[in-house]
């Protein structure tokens, strides 16, 4: 790391510090500010980075070879030419929200199988094909199978 | 108890235009089954947005093929599509990840059944009546 680069991750710990010291007092707005202030300032350090397998693992909360199977499937996006495998950083954020909110969805269920099942069913629902039937369902088109 | 099985057209054209002779013999199958068991044979019921039951069930047929089915009342069954259930790659956005994720894992047992009674069949319940209501 450069030691412009150095000087951008000190400043963004400062406004991070900020921030924990906004929402200790309260401030959550002022909180709210600091932390972005602290994005701001590390997004101009190494733009083009992705995130490794294993940290990705960390923050998903699931395994290594989980995280390779859904990059294999095309859940989350690997920057191309990246090696080791790196995940863009939007893909891992978008996956991680889905998760969050569907562990907390999932309660008594096993999350990832509430997850499984929850994706699934939307797939299905969304269906072109399921759509059409349903259409001519309405329209009464209907004959003996 | 023998129930009335109807299809939409596109059930038709897709089981003729698209589907081999083995995935034709499964649709088949499963079409008769449905007429000697009902509901019973529809596989299990849907999830809706909201985590509940949606009011149509799907089953299972070869390959990646699978049949959807909704019940007017507890003599009719309505094949209402067919489709195949394929992942897609490249996502551009969250929603295009999700069917990325969905062959992971599954237990199908977990699924809730479509009923456990020929006799009482998921209502077409008025959430899919106001649905076919705003499609025409």
């Amino acid at each position: 790391m450069g030691k412009r680069d150095a000087q951008s991750v000190t400043m963004a710990l400062i406004s991070l510090d900020d921030a924990r010291d906004a929402l200790q007092s309260g401030h959550r707005d002022a909180a709210i500010q600091a932390m972005q202030e602290a994005h701001r300032t590390l997004e101009g350090i190494g733009h083009a980075a992705g995130v490794p397998v294993a940290q990705a693992a960390r923050r998903l909360g699931v395994s290594v070879p989980t995280v390779r199977s859904w990059i294999a499937r095309g859940a989350l996006r690997a920057i191309e030419g990246s090696s080791p495998v790196e995940i863009e950083p939007e893909s891992l954020r978008s996956v991680s929200r889905a998760l969050d909110e569907l562990r907390e969805r999932g309660q008594d269920r096993e999350w990832l199988q509430a997850l499984v099942d929850y994706l699934d069913d939307r797939e299905a629902r969304r269906s072109p094909a399921l759509k059409e039937g349903l259409e001519q369902l309405a329209r009464g088109e209907l004959e003996p199978a | 108890m023998a129930f009335e099985v109807l299809r939409t057209p596109q059930v038709r054209d897709a089981v003729q235009r698209q589907m081999s002779r083995t995935e034709r013999a499964g649709y088949e199958a499963a079409r008769d089954e449905l007429a000697g068991r009902g509901c019973v044979a529809g596989g299990y019921k849907l999830a809706a947005t909201d985590g509940g039951d949606y009011p149509l069930c799907a089953r299972h047929l070869a390959n990646a093929w699978r049949m959807y089915t909704a019940y007017p009342d507890d003599a009719r069954v309505v094949i209402v599509a067919v489709d195949q259930h394929t992942p897609k790659s490249n996502p551009a956005s969250l929603a295009e990840t999700l069917p990325g994720l969905a062959t992971v894992g599954r237990r199908r047992s977990e699924k809730p059944p479509c009923c456990e009674d020929a006799a009482s069949p998921p209502p077409m319940n008025d959430e899919l009546r106001k649905r076919l209501d705003t499609l025409v």
